[in-house]
């Protein structure tokens, strides 16, 4: 029998299907960060002793934060989206190759700026700050000209824009310190910009983004859907006020707003908190696959994280290795692991897409899942969980040796996690 | 158009589609369409199958891959001439459409 053609599909898909993630752009996203987070938990290493003391402002601690930040994080963020946008908001990139030239200009910032922090040279702050800027200009820019043309604008559309201009905002406030460092010029107040900084970029860049992600991949990757989404955009407003408020704060000297902005935001993370966990405790899917299940950890240091982060606030940041703590609490921790239990999803995904999609009706092939042992990739989110857990502890408890342990555990699993990926990308059919 | 059993009367069997559509695989969730809950209705009119089916998540870019699936499985029926997916939205889908032995 002659196999009959499939026409294209009738009534309501022309509203409903997404043009087709691209491959190579979020692909050499994710290659960057990915060589980013092990450069930066092999930092995290060398730093430990620092990490103890609670040597949150030594430049090479600034330098490994940034790798993580800059290098792992936003990169990835860059990546995701890219890949994300087609599906979640039916629009992709405007111009692709914009993204691949903010794409390298982003990675040699990222190089430049925690490259002069490591190796402590102040006069290469500048150069690699503004390298970082114009990508980050860039991707503004083609972000601008692409959320217009979004046939859907609900929570996630508004996160995303949030987010972007929290993340012009934060690089702004960075480029003033990295300018402080050379001249002196902020004075006593260079901390608390250094504060207001870390919150509008971890905050109203990083956690908004993540929030605004998650309205729409947690249930479909944890089969939820029809959970109430109501506290996600509570979590939304409330990190979105607490970022303008820190903004804000740097204009309304005394900084009497530091304090209700940094609550606001805390209670944002809660509230994002709730929601995640009415995703996972209304899953449809008995089992948490690996990826899920390191994201839960992730959401577990982010609780540790507001606790600290509010406890840092009360006493008026006056403890460094409490604010340290915070920080590993906070950014290798809570948000950096949250986007690392993602990569268990999103890099099999777009590899089984452009691999395996255009043979699947023809032969047998393996599922998403499938591309990867999921029994090293559970491994490597316990030691990077209980890696992150342990180094906080460490740092509290002021013990160098404890640290420099609990960060090579947390190494350990970030290795095995980019080797998984690596090996992950090399599939395809036989 | 025929949506029950034609099989009397030399016409694809509407159930013997659904059984064939078991073997597409939603290749992110790991459980067929069926199972999920996806397809919503099997026409048939002479050698022409319509299967009237939805996805997951709206702008989900598994759709044209499981559509080719769906028109696959449906062809290697015997009697099946021609087959035609038909992408809805409503009723909207939710897991609780899932068949309760899936896992």
């Amino acid at each position: 029998m002659t196999r009959p053609a499939a026409v294209a599909a009738r009534g309501s898909s022309a509203e409903g299907t997404a043009a087709a993630p691209p491959f190579l752009l979020p692909g050499e996203h994710f290659a960057a960060a990915l060589f980013f987070l092990v450069a930066g938990a092999i930092g995290l290493v060398w730093k430990a002793p620092a990490l103890a003391a609670g040597g949150f402002t030594e430049p090479g601690v600034a330098g490994v934060t940034h790798l993580f930040t800059l290098g792992w994080i936003t990169t990835s963020i860059f990546g995701a989206l890219y890949q994300f946008l087609p599906v979640a908001l039916g629009a992709p990139v405007r111009w692709e190759g914009l993204a691949h030239l903010t794409f390298w200009g982003w990675v040699a910032g990222v190089l430049a700026f925690a490259g002069a922090l490591i190796v402590d040279v102040p006069g290469a702050l500048v150069p690699g700050a503004g390298l970082l800027g114009a990508a980050i200009l860039a991707f503004a820019v083609n972000l601008g000209a692409t959320l217009p043309r979004a046939p859907r604008r609900g929570l996630t559309w508004w996160c995303v824009l949030g987010a972007a201009l929290f993340l012009l905002g934060g690089w702004l406030l960075g480029f003033l310190l990295a300018v402080n460092l050379g001249t002196g010029i902020l004075g006593a107040t260079r901390f608390t910009v250094l504060v207001v900084h870390l919150h509008i970029a971890a905050g109203g860049w990083v956690l908004l983004t993540m929030i605004g992600v998650s309205h729409h991949l947690l249930p479909m990757f944890l089969l939820s859907h029809g959970a109430s989404r109501r506290a996600g955009v509570v979590a939304a407003a409330l990190v979105a006020a607490g970022a303008t408020g820190f903004l804000l704060s740097e204009h309304l000297f005394p900084v009497g707003v530091l304090r209700p902005a940094g609550l606001l935001m805390a209670g944002g993370a809660v509230a994002f908190l709730v929601q995640a966990g009415l995703h996972y405790a209304k899953r449809r899917r008995p089992s948490v696959d690996p990826g899920m299940r390191l994201a839960a950890g992730a959401l577990g240091l982010l609780a540790v994280a507001v606790v600290l982060g509010v406890v840092s606030l009360v006493a008026g940041v006056g403890g460094p290795r409490l604010a340290t703590a915070y920080g590993v609490a906070l950014v290798p921790g809570g948000l950096g692991l949250f986007v690392a239990g993602h990569y268990y999803k999103i890099l099999p995904f777009l590899t089984w897409f452009h691999r395996f999609g255009p043979v699947a009706a023809e032969r047998d092939v393996p599922a998403v899942a499938e591309l990867f042992d999921p029994r090293p990739a559970r491994a490597a989110g316990v030691l990077m969980v209980s890696g992150v857990l342990a180094t906080v502890l460490g740092i509290g408890l002021g013990q160098p040796l404890t640290t420099r342990l609990a960060t090579v555990a947390f190494a350990a699993g970030a290795i095995l996690e980019a080797g998984q990926m690596a090996a992950v990308v090399r599939r395809g059919p036989e | 158009m025929s949506h029950g059993a034609g099989a009397d009367r030399g016409e694809v069997d509407p159930a013997e589609v659904r059984r064939a559509l078991r073997s597409v695989i939603d290749p992110e969730i790991g459980l067929d369409v069926v199972t999920l809950g996806l397809v919503y209705e099997i026409g048939v009119d002479e050698d022409l199958v319509v299967v009237r089916h939805t996805l997951t998540t709206r702008g989900c870019p598994m759709e044209r891959v499981i559509r080719h699936g769906i028109a696959a499985a449906a062809s290697r029926v015997p009697g099946v001439g021609r087959v035609e997916t038909e992408l809805v939205w409503e009723p909207e889908w939710n897991p609780g459409m899932i068949e309760d032995d899936a896992w």
